[in-house]
């Protein structure tokens, strides 16, 4: 089942938290929904499951319209955020509680709930209620809750939000797993760009309101439309250097590169911190400021013109402070912006 | 957390003092000064002299075919006002709680009872229940039910004071329901409408066991309330408990040996009777709850 937005706009009393949204989430695929806080990730989902009704626009799922139709009626399992499980029910009682909805028979609503568990590692957990059991396992109670009734979509609140750090990247995986083996529709919301690059096979990124991109992770991280979306995707950021286009020409910071027909204005260069290489033939000559190490590599700090940047190498080279360093840049690193943060093709 | 030691106690005492000095006044030494006199024969109230120290006044209490019938009726009114009020209360809160048209009417006309005085809506009920004008007769009559004398026909006293106690106790009972229901997390219930959830079943699994604190307390003081009912009668009837005292309570009885029949020994031990009947009760409850109050 395929999800489409058509000129979504959903309006509260001053805010517009989705303005004019039109995007597909693919069918069987996971679609990562990313953004700052409050740019309205949750309306848009609260919107797909039906709890918000739309100002305006249309929601199809496949080639139904489902914008008026009542929550009850879409067959979508929703994850909330703070995984909103009835704390008076055991895990098991929570799971079966969609199927008795339905009516299914209690032998066989078990059965399905206790394959559920077993979906999502619970098994021993059953009789547990909320209440005694870690973050990690409430939530994967929460998604064998959304997934015992066989919805045709998934909806994931920032399940991970609540989960420490090594927790996060293991349900992460737990959750990649569990879309592939169920090959449900999913839609994740998430404000951490890595999360939503290392989960998704595609995302939509948001920002107030309004949709920057839909992409896959590589081709976001690669081709961003803007500067916004350029800024949001990689730890750490991508560095913006300030500077011109004067006679088909741009320089930033030493790099020179040509801009063909583009007429001469203010832009912003964006250049990540992966993209340089420490060249004895580089073009350019920086003096190392300060350096930084994560065992996996070095994050070195250095001046391009008036721009303090940062550039990852290789954490067998050790510099110090003060050492000058020479530099090239890989291929098409460098991505054009105008002061509107749009992006400048060449 | 901080361990509690001389210096703090004797400082949250002296805090306390007002309190406690108007509680020990007002409420401890009397109840104490009740068991007392409940075990003399003869007691003079104003010079505390007494003699017959016994259980005289409670083999008399107990043998007195007015304590039975106060005992009876009682328990009739504890045992039908308590369920039907919680129950009518539970349903009106969460019917204001669902937000439907002309509930801001409503709001105000539960609330009223909680803010007038209970003799004032006694006044009221009388003119309800009355046989020729009430209103009660008129609806009932509209069903082709015949005319009935609520307050002076000895067979419809006590359903009168039931009828008048449940309402009587509404407003409180869902003012507390409506803060509980609004106190539930609101996911709880986005969750059960995009599983499809019915409506009753919504209601029974989780509104229910997530109030079960709440419904359980008021329960408990409305239990106890109940054993205690006295404004309720004089509210209704005045100065006597009912044609042939048919809607004779416990409190009635003790009011009435003590001031009307100046009996005050005989009273105490009704009243300290009463008590640990409230006690036992409420001490099973309690036990009881241990078991069935939801997490
Ligand atoms: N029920 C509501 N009434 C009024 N305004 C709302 C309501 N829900 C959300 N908003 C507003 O809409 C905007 C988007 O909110 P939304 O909850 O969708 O953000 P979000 O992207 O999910 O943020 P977060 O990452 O913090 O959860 C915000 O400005 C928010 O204040
Ligand atoms: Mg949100």
């Amino acid at each position: 089942m395929k999800v489409r937005l058509e000129n979504l706009t959903k309006k509260f009393e001053e805010v517009t938290a989705v303005n004019d949204a039109t995007l597909e989430f693919l069918e069987g695929k996971l679609t990562g929904l990313l953004g700052p806080s409050g740019c309205g990730k949750s309306t848009t989902l609260y919107l797909i499951a039906g709890l918000f009704k739309a100002t305006s626009g249309k929601i199809f799922f496949d080639d139904e319209d489902v914008t008026r139709k009542e929550p009850e009626k879409r067959g979508i399992g929703l994850v909330f955020q703070n995984y909103a499980l009835y704390p008076h029910m055991t895990a098991e009682q929570n799971i079966m509680f969609p199927l008795q909805n339905l009516k299914v028979p209690k032998k066989e609503a078990r059965k399905r709930a206790l394959d559920m568990a077993k979906l999502v590692h619970i098994s021993e957990l059953l009789n547990r209620k909320p209440g005694q059991m870690s973050g990690g396992q409430q939530q994967r109670v929460a998604i064998a809750r959304a997934l015992v009734k066989e919805p045709r979509i998934l909806l994931l609140d920032e399940p991970l939000s609540n989960l420490d750090a090594r927790l996060r990247l293991e349900m992460r995986e737990e959750i990649k797993r569990i879309q592939r083996e169920t090959g449900v529709t999913t839609i994740f919301v998430t404000h951490d760009q890595e999360e939503a690059m290392s989960i998704s096979d595609q995302i939509a990124i948001m920002n107030e309101g309004l949709l920057q991109q839909v992409a896959s992770p590589q081709e976001m991280y690669r081709n961003p439309v803007n500067e916004f979306v350029a800024k949001f995707l990689g730890n750490p950021p991508i560095n913006i250097i300030e500077t011109e286009i004067k006679g088909g020409k741009v320089d930033a910071g030493g790099f020179l590169m040509n801009t063909g027909t583009l007429p001469d204005q203010p832009v912003h260069v964006g250049v990540r911190p992966e993209s340089f290489r420490l060249d004895a033939n580089g073009s350019v000559k920086a003096v190392v400021q300060a350096m930084e190490y994560t065992g996996r590599e070095t994050l070195l700090f250095a001046y391009l013109g008036e721009k303090l940047c940062k550039v990852i190498i290789n954490a067998d080279i050790i510099f110090k402070k003060g050492d000058s360093v020479s530099l090239s840049l890989k291929e098409k690193s460098m991505l054009l912006f105008d002061l509107e943060g749009n992006r400048l093709y060449v | 957390m901080f361990e509690p030691r001389w210096k703090t106690t004797l400082k949250a005492l002296l805090y306390l003092s007002p309190a406690l000095i108007v509680i020990a006044v007002f409420v401890i030494y009397p109840m104490f000064r009740s068991v007392w006199i409940s075990f003399f024969k003869d007691y003079n109230i104003f010079k505390h002299t007494g003699s017959g120290f016994g259980l005289d006044n409670y083999k008399w209490v107990l043998n007195d075919g007015r304590f039975i019938l106060a005992l009876k009726n009682t328990t009739i009114y504890t045992i039908v006002v308590v369920p039907v009020s919680v129950v009518i209360a539970l349903f009106t809160a969460v019917l204001l709680n669902s937000k439907m048209k002309g509930m801001k009417l409503f709001e105000t006309l539960y609330f009223l009872p909680y803010i007038t005085n209970l003799i004032a809506i006694g006044l009221a009920f009388k003119f309800i229940f009355n046989s020729t004008y009430g209103i009660l007769n008129r609806i009932l009559g509209l069903f082709g039910i015949d005319t009935i004398m609520w307050l002076n026909d000895p067979k419809y006293s006590l359903p009168a004071l039931i009828i008048f106690g449940i309402w009587s106790g509404l407003a409180f009972k869902i003012v507390v329901f409506l803060a509980g229901i609004q106190g539930i997390n609101k996911q709880y219930y986005q969750a059960a409408k995009i599983d499809n959830t019915s409506r009753w079943r919504t209601f029974t699994k989780i509104t229910m066991p997530m109030l079960s604190p709440m419904i359980f307390y008021i329960g408990i003081i409305s239990f106890i309330g109940a054993l205690k009912t006295y404004v309720e009668v004089v509210g209704l009837y005045g100065n006597n408990p009912g044609p042939a005292d048919t809607a004779m309570t416990i409190v009635y009885y003790v009011y009435d040996l003590f001031y009307g029949a100046n009996e005050p020994p005989r009273a105490a031990a009704a009243s300290v009777i009463l008590f640990l009947i409230i006690l036992v009760f409420t001490f099973i409850q309690l036990r009881a709850s241990k078991k069935r109050v939801q997490y």
